[in-house]
């Protein structure tokens, strides 16, 4: 089921110089499944903040329709189902971590009981059990962090957005935020991130889009994005470079990349397989054999290459 | 209902983070007790005047007549202040991260807009019944003479502040900041506001028939701050006939269309 889903929406920011108009989202489609987590990626201002916040009725579009939970009616009651991590969040300075929870924990239609309950669970999760008598004025970055998404979840929503979750984290924060999200999606909710930490986004996706200056320039499940068709590596234990000139095999490619590893490009599986059974035949011990994969990052700095080069 | 009520609430205690209840609190009490002093001291003038022995009628008016003028003279100087306390209340709420945040709950942009304003209005109205409660308290039993209409006053003066604040609302909706709406508020209260009201007697001063005619425009369209205290008020207490309820009438609607308006641009606002 779609959980979120976007026709075709565009947004100019205007200004009083009308060639000064920012046109932060051009003409974007894209929707996303339910229990999924789907990361958005792109440059700064590529439009990322943008598009989320448009979602949540934060922004009007300029162009374009909308639907969350099949409801294109931008009903603020929806909210009740929806947590959202801005970026920069700020909370009311005056409040302790615990009082801010309490508050946007009414907010979000909680009861009385059982809401101290909640938030207690929620500090815990996101590692601020014993600060939550502390004012939100004296908190670190990262400890603003892990409040923000503290608030985002506090309320059990269908569907999270996170503008960038671990901005400021430390490692192990980093991977605490990652266990978290896992987890919740394991929960069946919705994860929508916005981010631009590749390496990161690659861990937990399932699929992602890539927005530049305003478009939608790639988009899909991050196997299918990071699979290079009909490549393989394979790893023996003994030189291959007889094979390199066989002439059965001329639409092969066999580089050699070092020690007995090599890259063997341009076959489909029914090669690979009539290929790896000549390396038998002679002898050869197959010691690895991995299809090839370019990371998130390649992928995103070679596509961001190519649009500057057509320009 | 209840989404207001909770921003109401929490609205009240940035106020009382802010330190204003407090300050409020013991401009209040010193004003209450320099009252309480002036009476200790001075009751002997009052009985100088006229007969040795005022009937009860002549007695409650200079009774009223002393709680007014203290009072307005006070609420003055409160609304002043409240205008400066209340000014950031929509520039906070509208800064960068804490909007986005609120705004992913369930609230709805009215919601949050009334609650705030609402907020500002509850702010004056309990500072009010404070000192006016207690200037009542004090007058009342030192001379043994209860006149409730004084604390007519309450309501009237949280009601000029609700009329100011829709001043601080609109422009704290359009600028995100604080400044532009206080000063549009201060010059509307201290200086065009108090024009206006005496709009009849400038009349004889200006030749020009457009300009006296824009004059009473500008007294109809906008609330009657300086009439409603001074006059209304003055009116009720000291129990004259002819009371000019029909200000009260065009100010609520002032009040009910400035209301309309910043919802308005509070929903079309890109945050
Ligand atoms: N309120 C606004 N008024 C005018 N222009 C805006 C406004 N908000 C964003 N923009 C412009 O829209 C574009 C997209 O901004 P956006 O914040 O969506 O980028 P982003 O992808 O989230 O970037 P980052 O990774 O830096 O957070 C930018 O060119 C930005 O300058
Ligand atoms: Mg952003």
């Amino acid at each position: 089921m779609e959980i979120i889903k976007i026709e075709n929406l565009s947004k100019s920011y205007s200004s009083l110089k009308r060639k000064n108009n920012v046109l932060a989202l051009d003409n974007v489609s894209l929707s996303v499944e339910r229990g999924k987590i789907f990361g958005l990626l792109g440059q700064n201002g590529a439009g990322k903040t943008t598009l989320v916040k448009i979602l949540l009725g934060l922004t009007h579009p300029t162009e374009g329709r909308f639907s969350l939970f099949g409801d294109s009616t931008n009903n603020y009651k929806n909210k009740k189902r929806i947590g959202y991590l801005p970026e920069n969040h700020r909370f009311p300075n005056f409040l302790t971590a615990y009082q801010v929870l309490y508050y946007l924990g009414l907010l979000s239609e909680l009861n009385y009981d059982g809401l101290k309950r909640k938030i207690f669970e929620a500090l815990e999760l996101v590692g601020l059990k014993g600060v939550e008598k502390k004012k939100v004025k004296t908190f670190s970055k990262g400890m603003m962090q892990r409040l923000g998404i503290a608030q985002a979840i506090i309320h059990n929503p269908d569907l999270i957005f996170l503008d960038e979750p671990t901005d400021g984290i430390d490692p192990i924060g980093r991977k605490e935020i990652r266990d978290i999200l896992v987890r919740l999606k394991n929960e069946n909710k919705t994860i929508f991130l916005n981010s631009h930490i590749l390496s990161e986004v690659e861990l937990i996706t399932d699929n992602v889009a890539i927005l530049h200056q305003g478009k939608l320039i790639k988009q899909g499940s991050i196997s299918d994005l990071t699979a290079i068709e009909n490549e393989y590596r394979i790893t023996t234990d003994s030189e291959l470079d007889t094979f390199l000139s066989k002439s059965d095999f001329v639409n092969f490619q066999l580089k050699k990349l070092n020690g007995f590893t090599y890259v063997l490009s341009g076959t489909d599986e029914d090669g690979l397989n009539k290929f790896v059974d000549l390396l038998r035949l002679n002898g050869i011990t197959i010691k690895e054999l991995i299809k090839q994969k370019l990371s998130l990052e390649e992928i995103f700095i070679s596509l961001i290459k190519d649009l500057d080069k057509v320009k | 209902m209840r989404n207001i009520f909770i921003i109401i609430l929490y609205t009240l205690r940035e106020l009382f983070a802010r330190k204003l209840f407090i300050a409020f609190g013991i401009i209040s009490t010193l004003a209450i007790g320099i009252i309480w002093m002036i009476l200790a001291n001075g009751s002997v003038m009052i009985n100088q005047f006229g007969n040795a022995n005022p009937g009860y009628d002549e007695m409650e008016k200079i009774v009223l007549g002393f709680e007014v003028s203290a009072i307005l003279f006070l609420s003055d100087l409160f609304i002043l202040i409240a205008i400066f306390s209340c000014a950031n209340l929509i520039s906070s709420m509208l800064e960068k991260g804490t909007i986005d945040v609120f705004l992913s709950k369930p609230i709805s942009r009215t919601q949050l807009l009334v609650g705030k304003y609402l907020g500002g209005v509850t702010f004056v109205f309990i500072n009010m019944t404070y000192l006016v409660v207690g200037i009542f308290l004090v007058v009342s039993f030192y001379f043994n003479l209860w006149s409730f209409t004084v604390l007519l006053a309450i309501p009237v003066i949280t009601f000029t502040f609700a009329l100011l604040n829709i001043f601080l609302i609109i422009s704290g909706l359009l600028t995100r900041g604080s400044a532009l709406g206080m000063i549009v508020t201060y010059f509307y209260f201290i200086v065009l506001s108090p024009i206006l009201a005496a709009r009849d007697s400038i009349s004889n001063f200006i030749s020009s028939d457009i300009l006296k005619q824009f004059l009473d425009f500008l007294y109809y369209l906008l609330p009657q701050v300086h009439d409603i205290v001074k006059t209304v008020f003055k009116q009720i207490l000291l129990q004259n006939e002819n009371v000019q309820y029909e200000l009260l009438i065009y100010s609520t609607i002032f009040l009910i269309a400035g209301l309309a308006i910043s919802f308005f641009i509070f929903e079309k606002k890109d945050l």
